[in-house]
């Protein structure tokens, strides 16, 4: 008999994060190829400068064992792309720009987690309906792209709309799919 | 375009996203269904939308090759931490080891090449990496030198294993298969054999013995607690022969079970380090999981193996491999290297090199 590999998708970020608060330091090493080249996307988008946000990162990483001392963190994921965000926002008012970015974003952030739980967890009869009470434009970018798996540019090119005009119909679509959503949740409910 | 293996609920994102997917989809590079599957984790993904939005900057995906520098180091103690059933594993590989038969000869390759670097290729590291989308890999191309493209239909396949009379080079005996000899080494003639249609230098080539592996079921070492229950997983070891390993290990390769294979072949260069099979399928492995670092020394080290039966071919995927890296200068080098050979990868190569420079 062989030896026969697990082939599990590998520690979860919180058990990464619980290793590392319990001293292994090496649990680093798997967050940083999980997270870093993301993290420096982050940095690209507010700094636009690939060596400062390379400099974040590596500063957030030599700061992490002791931020997860410090504080609770219930999932890594947002918890960090908050964390990078805030010093991102930092390192810009350091350099006397604008950065009025952290607050909307967190409140994007939570608002975006809500929406996804609510439209995962809909049926999809209870979607349909309420795809039905969108405005025609959301309604037709989230039928193309979320129902039948156009791309951004095929939705793009079918609806004769701009492809950042496409994601902001989507994001909104979405938003106003979960309140309607919620609507019926209520009007259902006894 | 609907995707093939669509999601069960279409808010749902399917599976994981790796780095190369993104980088892959930045550079346009997916096919639209593939573009939709990245797009999907953009919708649902806040911090990969901010990350892509970032990534998408002129020369920001450039300056992710040296952003791998900073990486903290990997303490090996973090194995017995990870997974419980992997430190099983590799315990249980330590502990059998020693079990060989006194006696039985450990064969040893005819030519020293540099060793594999075992301490690196952890069971964490195969654990931890993603498979890459089926348009980024490498190796499975029907037309690739290292797969049998070329033999009379009458070799009955179905064997699973056969044993081809010592021929000269095969990239030699057909025009587009002649191999650049940019070393200026000399092709002996290799007694190959072909698993699942994928090519092995028979061990007979390599080794002065039929070489063995011992093996044991990953599952005692959970039971190891004392001298008796070690006795008992000893006995419980058992020796395969290297071609039967391999066999198993390609067929993994062949139905795209990248971390398998790499698994298979990192506990066979545990025992044989210098092995150039296993430097050769563990590198496209490695590349297969986005693991381009590792790909790029183990196809090196095929690529100028003693034993030269891989050369063009791992030439070829280690100057793929500079590419991902984003070590462009490099893997141009490289490119022009194989197009000058005017070999098998020739006109490929030169494809990627672009229009030469030169007047």
């Amino acid at each position: 008999m062989l030896l026969r590999r697990k082939q599990s998708p590998g520690p979860s970020d919180e058990e990464l994060v619980l290793a590392l608060r319990g001293g292994h330091r090496s649990a680093l090493g798997l967050l940083w190829d999980r997270y870093a080249h993301l993290l420096y996307g982050v940095g690209m988008k507010y700094l636009k400068d690939a060596d400062r946000s390379k400099d974040e990162v590596t500063e957030l990483f030599a700061a992490l064992p002791a931020l997860l001392e410090r504080h609770s963190v219930d999932r890594f994921r947002p918890w960090v792309h908050t964390v990078m965000r805030n010093r991102c926002l930092v390192r810009l008012r350091k350099d006397g720009r604008t950065a009025r970015i952290a607050d909307d974003h967190l409140a994007d952030h939570l608002a975006d987690e809500s929406e996804e739980g609510a439209l995962r967890e809909a049926s999809l009869q209870q979607l349909e309906r309420a795809i039905a009470g969108l405005t025609d434009a959301q309604r037709t970018c989230i039928t193309l792209f979320h129902l039948q798996r156009n791309s951004y540019q095929q939705t793009a090119a079918r609806t004769g709309l701009s492809i950042e005009q496409v994601r902001s119909h989507l994001q909104n679509g979405r938003r106003n799919l979960r309140l309607i959503l919620l609507r019926h949740a209520d009007q259902e409910r006894p | 375009m609907p995707t093939k293996n669509a999601p069960e609920h279409p808010f749902a994102p399917e599976g994981p996203l790796t780095r190369a997917e993104l980088e892959a989809y930045l550079a346009g590079r997916l096919s639209p269904a593939e573009q939709q599957r990245v797009e999907l984790h953009l919708e649902a993904d806040p911090l990969l939308r901010d990350a892509a939005e970032g990534l998408a900057q002129t020369g920001a995906v450039a300056g992710l090759a040296s952003l791998r520098e900073h990486r903290p180091i990997r303490s090996r103690a973090w194995r017995w931490w990870v997974a419980g059933a992997l430190a099983v594993a590799v315990t249980a590989l330590l502990l059998v080891l020693p079990t060989k038969p006194e006696g039985v000869p450990v064969p040893q390759p005819e030519a020293a090449a540099p060793r594999i670097e075992q301490s690196e290729l952890a069971a964490t590291e195969i654990e931890a990496a993603q498979e890459q989308p089926e348009s980024l890999r490498i190796g499975h191309e029907p037309t690739a030198l290292h797969r049998r493209i070329a033999d009379p239909p009458a070799v009955a396949r179905d064997a699973g294993i056969e044993t081809l009379p010592a021929r000269a080079p095969v990239m030699e005996r057909a025009p587009e298969a002649s191999g650049p000899r940019g070393n200026g080494r000399s092709r002996p003639s290799l007694r190959l054999l072909f698993l699942h249609d994928l090519k092995v230098v028979d061990p007979c080539e390599l080794y002065t013995t039929d070489p063995t592996l011992t093996l044991a079921d990953a599952h005692v070492a959970a039971r190891f607690a004392d001298q008796r229950a070690q006795q008992q997983a000893r006995q419980e070891s058992i020796t395969l022969s290297y071609t039967a390993f391999f066999h198993e290990a390609l067929a993994r390769f062949a139905r795209n079970d990248h971390k398998g294979c790499l698994d298979d072949l990192r506990f066979l260069m545990e025992q044989y380090p210098d092995d150039v099979n296993a430097h050769f399928y563990a590198g496209l492995c490695s590349y297969n999981l986005g693991l381009y670092g590792r790909a790029r020394t183990l196809l090196h080290r095929a690529a100028t193996h003693p034993v030269p039966a891989f050369d063009e071919e791992a030439a070829w995927y280690h100057a793929l491999t500079l590419e991902q890296l984003g070590e462009s200068a490099a893997a141009q080098e490289a490119f022009g290297r194989i197009s000058a050979g005017q070999g098998f990868y020739a006109d490929r190569a030169a494809a990627r090199r672009g229009p030469d420079p030169r007047p």
